[in-house]
């Protein structure tokens, strides 16, 4: 198979594996519904990032960057059902801790689950521990890159799955790579 | 079955806090939490916990390196992996580094509990 179009089947099974599992965890974990949902699967020139952003990088048999941006509210409404599904207790002092915490550990069994979906016999997926970044702004294609993007919307509001090739562009200093101009 | 104290190992502390209060619903109690595995083998000497949950992913040493170090000074520890990573690749080094059970994330009383149970069985 071509390279190109290789790369394009993987950011398609990618994204699909990420839009059925991020469904899954929203009904399951956090009983949301899913509004609606849009994949942009041809390359944006441009993602916008929104208030909090998780990252994580894919290596291995596959090599993407994985980027879940969600606004301030619907973050504090992530922390907020989980707490109550599990009866936990968050103090006050403790709370932007456990939203960055709520959204990281929703992003990384997201993922974990897709990666399951995704493998390839005798060929693991590695991921990296979430990383999260607290700044919104615009982050440009650079050449060679591709940008696929899945908007899932709530009732509590929306954010996007953003899925970044190759996964090289989160490797090194990657809140810098966040262009700051909103 | 009889309160287990219960050693968390996980780099999210929402998951820390989810497991506390799992385990509290099962009648277990969490003695320690660790936020990486770096330092699991110390604790688990200084606390000799009945039973160790482990994620896997984590920042310096990875939950199956340290469950190894642990089982190569305490061969009858109990150790449950608990990961969003169900890759057979990842279950089965899991499993030959010498863990009693595994448990995908999102975490459910269910299926801890049963790979609890699992991890506590007599080997005889």
């Amino acid at each position: 198979m071509p390279i190109k179009m290789d790369i394009n089947y993987r950011l398609e099974a990618t994204i699909e594996a990420l839009h059925q599992e991020t469904e899954f965890y929203l009904k399951q974990s956090l009983k949301l519904d899913v509004v609606s949902s849009q994949k942009t699967l041809e390359s944006l020139e441009t993602i916008e990032m929104r208030d909090m952003t998780v990252i994580i990088v894919l290596n291995g048999a596959i090599g993407f960057s994985i980027a879940f941006s969600f606004g301030r509210d619907l973050s504090a409404e992530i922390l907020r059902i989980e707490s109550a599904a599990y009866g936990l207790v968050i103090k006050e002092s403790e709370y932007v801790k456990y939203i960055q915490a709520a959204i990281a550990e929703m992003v990384n069994v997201i993922i974990g689950r897709s990666c399951t979906l995704l493998q390839e016999e005798g060929r693991l997926i590695n991921i990296t521990t979430p990383m999260v970044i607290e700044k919104s702004g615009k982050l440009h294609r650079p050449k060679d890159a591709s940008f696929s993007q899945l908007t899932i919307k709530t009732n509590y509001g929306e954010f996007d799955v953003n899925c970044i090739a190759p996964s090289i562009i989160f490797d090194k200093n990657s809140a810098n790579d966040l262009q700051g101009d909103r | 079955m009889a309160p287990l104290n219960v050693l968390v190992i996980d780099d999210s502390p929402m998951t820390i806090k989810i497991m506390e209060a799992t385990l509290d619903q099962l009648g277990h109690k969490v003695v320690a939490s660790e936020l990486n595995g770096t330092n699991a083998l110390e604790t688990y000497r200084a606390l000799n916990p009945d039973l160790v949950t482990m994620d896997i992913v984590m920042p310096e040493v990875d939950g199956i390196e340290a469950t190894k170090r642990i089982l190569a000074e305490f061969p009858d520890a109990r150790i449950v992996i608990v990961t969003s990573h169900g890759q057979e690749m990842i279950v089965q080094d899991a499993m030959n580094a010498g863990a009693r059970g595994y448990v995908t994330k999102p975490i459910t009383t269910d299926a801890l509990e049963q790979q609890i149970k699992l991890a506590m069985k007599n080997d005889d």
